[in-house]
């Protein structure tokens, strides 16, 4: 059905949705400008490394993950463990743990002086052979602890759906166990893995802080040290583009994965899951493997900070403390805001004009998600420049005094690129609350006498209230937690929670930056509290 | 004056077809066409049944009368307004139209109340209190105005649907499938009382079903739809008995056809032999057109078995048509359906037959077919009889 909707809403629909895609458009085209003096002798030098290293980390941090990910998520799928249901939703939990946070707690326990190798015993440096931590293979192990979630939800989740049929045919088949798992199941899951590994690896390939703590130098480190140290934005927009480049291999893989996925999922629905009740070793080695992950991955960095902030307690709780905090809240929640209007009137444009052009503003304005922070942040740069420089040069023509620099380098550009980053969750909880609005709906409310826009505001509204308030707060907290474009677009001496953390990270001293790290930890619970009570409440259905 | 009437109607698959072509041209997308060429008039207070297959375009043509689809060229008038032609078309909130969905569309987030009172504008609280009362009192749901959908039976859903779309008093409504949601045990019931309802309040209606039984105990008459159009437009009992072509007769129920000759104003001769009409056939349009098919409904088809014939052979004797096997039979309730194999008349047929009297499956039978009002198609499946 196609509803008339007013001119405003239609051209609003567009100029938001290329207001959302110009980063992009601005990143390409700044990138295929010819090539400064910077670019070629970074290429010449030490790009070629920078490259390597970042696909050693996504290729590592996907392989270790897969190793600490898949198992968990088969044993939560398909075995009665006791803790089981404690052990579904703590498995998902390091999530919400900032990599960084992590990276510091494990470097302070296990560097030199650190309590674990002091336990061991050295006495001399001369004793020393304990791998180092502040290393390749140290960010891909932290990265790796924090980012295993997404391939265990996704993976755990597919083997959910699978029908115990098939198993059970291999196993008639003359399989064993083992052998009907690399068989069978995993080849079944193999798409939702594929999606799982991808996202891990765009999250690592944009990771700056683990990196830049363990001083390695990768694509994302260049993009800073080409802007921040070297103020050359044709080169940062030159190695964004090449990471823009890898997220779109890393895109196309997965969907070139799902090409298939009716092929995968052709489960009966209606039938009962049996779990396996495992026994001797296989049932201790099947806690411990979960255990371990949480424990590693949430439980014992929370208790160090807690106990950095019991005992550094009256110097963390400060006014910088409430001062910062409340800097993120403004700015999160000015681009929770932003993100929900757009969503909202792209969702009911994409609605109510249903053809395959309305639905193109909507897919505009979610491209931000995929890119990394600091891309984005280079993308946001590019047009943003550009206006301030023309604002100035009309001034200066106009014989007025200049104005500086109106947008980059103030919050506004800040809430801008959250907004062009995030505004995808608003706009997919929208859309998905909205499709679940019956199309009769529609027509029932037009012929009993509403016009689009009262149509809109009677029935729509109060139905997708929810998915907007979900929207909302998904939103603000991403935007909480966000830190690499943070650090790229911030104002000066403008500090978030999330940048004045890892100060004190890069400074040494998380000691004292104890309950803000605990602030952004508790805030990163709350989505994944949400996803959990979403997802029992499909597998109840 | 009729409640509706619709002129030429054509409409396009995908709304969005319209716009790239101007008015006038519609021959050029005319592969694109759901319905072309459609009339259809309902007079006041008359239910119409429209009847076809799934897919045929008939929930698009409600929606082109609700104003929910702007149709390619043609017009629609309501109550002698035109409400949608080439150059203008109503929105559907001007129109004053109800209609009622297959999944009811009660707004989940309001009550009973809000629901029944959505569409009600320019009166005093009082006066929509008086009328969602009034309205639940019609459809038999008083008491439950405070409850939410969610905690109705699908039959008080639609009931609530139904008393929400009559509150405006609209002119026509519109009913898509609105018993498919509804279990078989309720949904006689509820069919009959809807429809006295409508009858009660003087409401002409079109009413969208797959199927025929429903059709029929509805509405006042049946218009089929095939290939973007109305085909023909009747009493149930005129559509059932005399359908204007071969579509038509099967859409409408099985049938056995036979080859068949007009022998003169009451006799066709079929290879099984003479089938006597009740009513004289027009021989002038027959007189010229050879291949002729004769269409039985099952319930003309007599079968009956051979043993019992021969103790009264004296008296049936002037059968003039051959035995038969029965190869299959199903129980129908009422009547039993017989398939039947003839071997005979250089050729071999299969007939469906409907009778009361028990026969045995694989048993020979005495085959007649009853002499009644006889339906004859020509060459191109049209109708000889009108």
């Amino acid at each position: 059905m196609n509803h008339n909707l007013p001119i405003y809403w239609r051209a609003g629909s567009w100029l938001l949705a290329l207001l959302l895609f110009s980063p992009v458009i601005a990143l390409i085209v700044e990138a295929l400008a010819p090539a400064g003096e910077l670019f070629d002798h970074l290429w010449n030098t030490v790009l070629t490394t920078y490259i390597a290293n970042s696909v050693l980390l996504i290729l590592g941090v996907g392989g270790l993950g897969a190793i600490l990910a898949i198992p968990a998520a088969w044993v939560m799928a398909n075995t009665r463990i006791p803790g089981r249901d404690q052990l579904q939703w703590l498995l998902v939990l390091p999530l919400a743990m900032p990599s960084y946070v992590i990276a510091y707690i494990y470097t302070d326990l296990l560097e030199f002086a650190g309590p674990v190798q002091r336990f061991t015993g050295w006495e001399s440096a001369a004793d020393y052979s304990f791998p180092e931590i502040r290393s390749l293979g140290g960010a891909i192990i932290v990265l790796a602890l924090v980012l295993y979630p997404y391939l265990y939800l996704l993976a755990r989740t597919a083997f959910l759906e699978q029908s115990k049929s098939q198993t059970l045919a291999s196993r008639l088949l003359g399989c064993s166990p083992l052998q009907s798992f690399f068989r069978v199941t995993l080849p079944m899951a193999r798409p939702a893995i594929i999606t799982g590994l991808a996202l891990m690896g765009m999250e690592a390939l944009g990771d700056f802080a683990t990196v830049s703590y363990f001083s390695v130098p990768t694509l994302t480190t260049a993009v800073y040290d080409t802007w921040l140290g070297y103020g050359s934005l044709n080169a940062a927009a030159k190695i964004s583009a090449m990471m823009l480049l890898v997220v779109m291999l890393l895109i196309s893989t997965e969907k070139y994965s799902r090409r298939k996925q009716q092929l995968y999922q052709k489960n009966t629905g209606q039938e009962q899951r049996e779990l396996v009740e495992l026994s001797g070793w296989s049932k201790w080695l099947a806690i411990g493997w979960c255990w371990m992950l949480v424990i590693l991955g949430f439980l014992l960095p929370s208790l160090v900070l807690v106990e950095y902030m019991i005992a550094y307690f009256d110097d963390s709780w400060s006014s910088e403390l409430f001062e910062y905090g409340l800097n993120s809240l403004m700015v999160s929640g000015s681009a929770a805001a932003a993100a929900c209007f757009i969503a909202l009137f792209l969702g009911v444009y994409q609605r109510l004009k249903s053809t395959s052009f309305s639905r193109i503003p909507a897919r505009l304005a979610s491209t931000g998600y995929a890119l990394p922070g600091n891309v984005l942040a280079i993308g946001v740069l590019i047009p943003l420049t550009l206006s301030d420089h023309l604002i100035n040069e009309l001034l200066i023509h106009w014989n007025q005094s200049t104005v500086g620099l109106i947008f980059s380098g103030s919050i506004i550009t800040l809430v801008f690129a959250y907004v062009v980053r995030f505004s995808a969750v608003a706009v997919g909880s929208v859309e998905s609350s909205l499709g679940r609005v019956s199309p009769s709906l529609d027509m029932a409310s037009r012929t009993l006498g509403c016009n689009p826009q009262e149509m809109v505001k009677r029935v729509h509204l109060p139905l997708i209230r929810k998915g907007m308030l979900a929207g909302l707060l998904l939103v603000f907290i991403e935007s909480m937690k966000e830190l690499p474009a943070t650090l790229l677009l911030r104002p000066f001496n403008f500090e978030t929670l999330a940048t004045w953390v890892f100060q004190y990270v890069s400074d040494e001293q998380l000691e004292y930056a104890a309950p803000a790290a605990l602030v952004l930890v508790l805030v990163g619970l709350i989505p994944l509290i949400m996803l959990n009570r979403s997802l029992e409440r499909q597998e109840q259905k | 004056m009729s409640a509706l009437k619709i002129t030429e109607l054509a409409c396009a698959y995908d709304s969005s077809a319209k716009k790239s072509s101007p008015p006038g041209t519609n021959i050029a997308i005319a592969s694109n066409l759901v319905l072309s060429g459609l009339n259809l008039s309902i007079e006041d207070g008359e239910i119409v049944c429209l009847l076809g297959r799934s897919g045929c375009g008939k929930s698009t043509l409600l929606k082109a009368i609700a104003g929910l689809i702007q149709p390619v060229s043609g017009t629609i008038e309501l109550h002698g307004k035109e409400v949608s032609s080439a150059t203008r078309v109503t929105p559907p909130e001007q129109r004053g139209i109800g209609m009622i969905f297959q999944d009811y569309a009660l707004f989940p987030h309001l009550t009973v109340f809000d629901n029944i009172a959505f569409g009600l504008k320019k009166k005093t609280t009082e006066q929509v209190k008086q009328r969602v009362q009034d309205m639940l009192q019609l459809v038999n749901l008083y008491g439950l105005d405070k409850r939410y959908p969610h905690e109705l039976s699908g039959g008080q859903q639609q009931r609530v649907a139904i008393a929400r779309a009559l509150a405006n008093e609209p002119s026509i409504l519109l009913l898509d499938e609105p018993f498919s949601n509804i279990d078989s045990q309720v949904r006689q019931h509820l069919v009959r009382e809807i429809r006295d309802i409508l009858k009660q309040q003087k409401v002409a209606g079109l009413f969208v079903t797959h199927s025929r039984e429903e059709g029929f105990a509805f509405a006042d008459t049946i218009a089929v739809m095939g290939q973007g159009r109305i085909m023909q437009q009747g009493t149930a009992f005129n559509v059932y008995h005399h359908p204007d072509n071969r579509f038509i007769a099967d859409f409408m129920g099985a049938g056995n056809v036979l080859p068949a000759t007009i022998e003169d104003e009451f006799h066709v001769s079929t290879p099984l032999g003479i089938v006597e009409a009740t009513r004289p056939l027009s021989m002038e349009k027959a007189g010229n057109k050879e291949s002729l098919e004769l269409f039985i409904r099952p319930q003309m088809v007599e079968v009956s078995a051979v043993d019992k014939l021969e103790n009264s052979l004296a008296q049936e004797s002037t059968s003039t048509f051959p035995q038969a096997t029965i190869t299959r039979q199903q129980f129908m309730g009422k009547n039993i359906r017989s398939e039947i194999h003839l071997d005979c008349c250089q050729g071999s047929y299969q007939l469906v037959s409907e009778h009361s009297n028990p026969v045995a499956e694989n048993s020979t039978v005495q085959l007649t077919i009853l002499p009644h009002d006889l339906v004859l198609f020509d060459a191109d499946g049209q109708t000889l009889n009108s």
